[in-house]
């Protein structure tokens, strides 16, 4: 008799314990995703604890995914990193992070992150003024007023009107934080390599390769630089063959830094382009905005689209519709959700977000649910 | 200030276990993270409901943005985030009690019945048990413990014996709300 009533105290307990796990499962999973944690006195509260009695995670992720703090704390963050060279979160509201929160809060296909024509603003009545090419202080304006992005953010097309009817566009890869970071100065061929780094997760050591065919080297690359050719051949090559050949996608992009403005040139190619003639002269001329793949046969990026195109938009849909694309944008949420790096043993993990990522229509608040409820993200709830 | 020595030296003791642990992932939980500047902000301004775009709230946050934890990583727990995000916990507590003690006595809200007007130590046991809920509540969406009760009630109580005056009430609330607001389970995620 005294067995079975401590057996009965003791199943109690067992339940008790199991019930609380589940329950800190629960707050962990939703402050994870929404950044600040459910409140009980908040009206979903309930709601959301029966979810998670009922071991419906995905249905609480969603009810996480659906908060503002989503938006305005966790894919300001997972945005932010992307926006900028140095993969840091802190850095003022642009309209590269307004597109992604504003594809992501939409369910938009988040490949339109690199080929869409269009922009996110907030309402007139809240933030007075426009977008500009020239400053970011229209995004700062709404940074400062702490205003909900979920609830404030309007999508617009297209892009820029500035630029004219016709005009390319390609997402973030023409918005105006990208062209400050990418296409001021220098060669272009800077946004090639963040291209990469940032929407593939792959840095230009992982894919430079000094086989490839140097044909479209431009005539600015010195090829016998310190007098010896076969630094460039060893050296120099394996970066610039891959990264000059699609360089051309962003030939009608430039960035001013005297005006800090972001200027489409048209049909024109950007000076910077041709310039140093005289270094290699027999090196690539570049004459419009055509661009080749040099890595199409590397399969760690997973190609789906043809190796050859014009414009930053077509490269924009090489990047997008590419294996690794999908991959990256796993191994993203999950640093994000889960705090940590993936492991080396996690592969197969990251490859399954990714494959259920696409199966979602690309669709960034289920990618965020999915990551957050893997154990591997949180554990196993109980 | 006192209470915020206090806390800091309390804190320091669980640094370098910590720090430890997150040196050998293996000895933690994974789940374990601390929340990152932006989750800290909005947690603060969610459980306190002091609007974030106050000068004083804004331009705190703006100093001491850098210090605060980037990537919610564990291994961002040091020192110096530790300080700022206590710094960031007191501006945000500050603010609450002095909207909240413009009201004398407040019917609602975290300071809920506090008599701002009256020295700390006319606040009885019941009240200051209130207090404490309250304030685990709105931080840790929980009831506290009766030992963190009676941690953070004697916290109040030492504070109300160094001060006798009226304005000796804020402080001694504010030690209770920073002592919540600094606490590991409050800053990590």
């Amino acid at each position: 008799m005294k067995t079975k009533k401590m057996m009965m105290v003791g199943a109690l307990l067992v339940s008790s314990l199991t019930a609380q796990a589940t329950q800190d499962y629960g707050a962990k999973l939703f402050e994870r995703i929404a950044g600040v944690p459910l409140s009980p006195k908040d009206d979903r509260y309930q709601d959301y604890v029966s979810l998670i009695a009922q071991k419906n995670y995905i249905g609480a992720a969603a009810m996480a995914t659906d908060d503002s703090n989503f938006y305005n704390i966790t894919l300001r963050n997972w945005s932010a990193i992307m926006a900028n060279k140095d993969g840091s979160s802190l850095v003022p509201l642009d309209d590269f992070q307004a597109m992604v929160i504003g594809t992501a809060r939409d369910d938009i296909d988040a490949r339109t992150i690199l080929t869409g024509n269009f922009t996110y603003r907030v309402d007139p009545t809240i933030i007075q003024g426009d977008p500009s090419t020239s400053d970011n202080k229209y995004y700062q304006a709404i940074d400062a007023a702490n205003i909900d992005l979920n609830a404030s953010l309007v999508r617009v097309e297209p892009q820029w009107e500035s630029f004219g009817a016709g005009a390319e566009a390609a997402g973030v890869l023409t918005s105006r934080s990208w062209g400050a970071l990418q296409y001021s100065a220098g060669t272009n061929r800077r946004a090639v390599a963040f291209s990469m780094q940032i929407f593939l997760c792959a840095p230009i050591l992982t894919w430079r390769n000094p086989a490839i065919d140097d044909f479209h080297i431009r005539r600015d690359v010195n090829r016998i630089p310190g007098g010896d050719p076969a630094v460039f051949q060893h050296t120099c090559r394996g970066c610039h063959a891959p990264m000059d050949a699609f360089a051309g996608a962003f030939a009608h992009f430039d960035f001013n830094v005297s005006s800090s403005t972001l200027n489409y040139l048209g049909s024109n190619i950007a000076s910077k382009y041709n310039q140093n003639a005289n270094t290699y002269s027999d090196g690539w001329i570049t004459t419009d905005d055509s661009w080749v793949n040099m890595i199409a046969d590397n399969s760690q990026f997973g190609w789906r689209t043809p190796a050859t195109g014009v414009g930053v938009n077509a490269f924009g849909n090489l990047l997008a519709n590419s294996r690794q694309f999908s991959r990256c944008m796993a191994l993203r949420t999950f640093k994000e959700v889960c705090r940590r790096d993936v492991g080396s043993t996690e592969n197969s993990l990251i490859q399954t977000l990714a494959t259920n990522f696409e199966a979602s229509g690309y669709n960034i608040k289920s990618l965020f649910q999915n990551v957050a409820i893997a154990p591997a993200c949180l554990g196993t709830p109980k | 200030m006192k209470n915020l020595k206090w806390i800091f030296i309390l804190s320091l003791l669980l640094i370098e276990p910590l720090q430890a642990a997150a040196a050998h992932p293996k000895n933690i939980s994974p789940t374990i993270a601390l929340k990152n500047y932006r989750e800290l902000f909005g947690a603060l301004s969610a459980a306190t409901r002091v609007d974030p775009t106050l000068p004083e709230i804004a331009s705190y946050y703006a100093q001491v943005q850098a210090q605060l934890p980037r990537s919610g990583n564990l291994v961002e727990f040091n020192s110096q985030s530790l300080i700022a995000s206590i710094g960031l916990g007191s501006v945000f507590c500050k603010r609450v009690i002095y909207q909240d003690a413009e009201l004398n006595v407040p019917k609602s809200g975290l300071n809920q019945g506090i008599d701002f007007m009256k020295p700390a130590s006319k606040v009885t046991d019941a009240k200051l048990a209130t207090l404490v809920k309250n304030y685990s509540n709105a931080f840790l969406q929980r009831d506290p413990t009766s030992a963190e009760t009676t941690s953070l009630s004697n916290l109040f109580k030492t504070q109300a014996l160094a001060d006798t005056t009226a304005a000796g009430t804020r402080n001694a609330v504010l030690s209770v709300c920073t002592g919540i607001a600094g606490s590991f389970e409050f800053l990590s995620n």
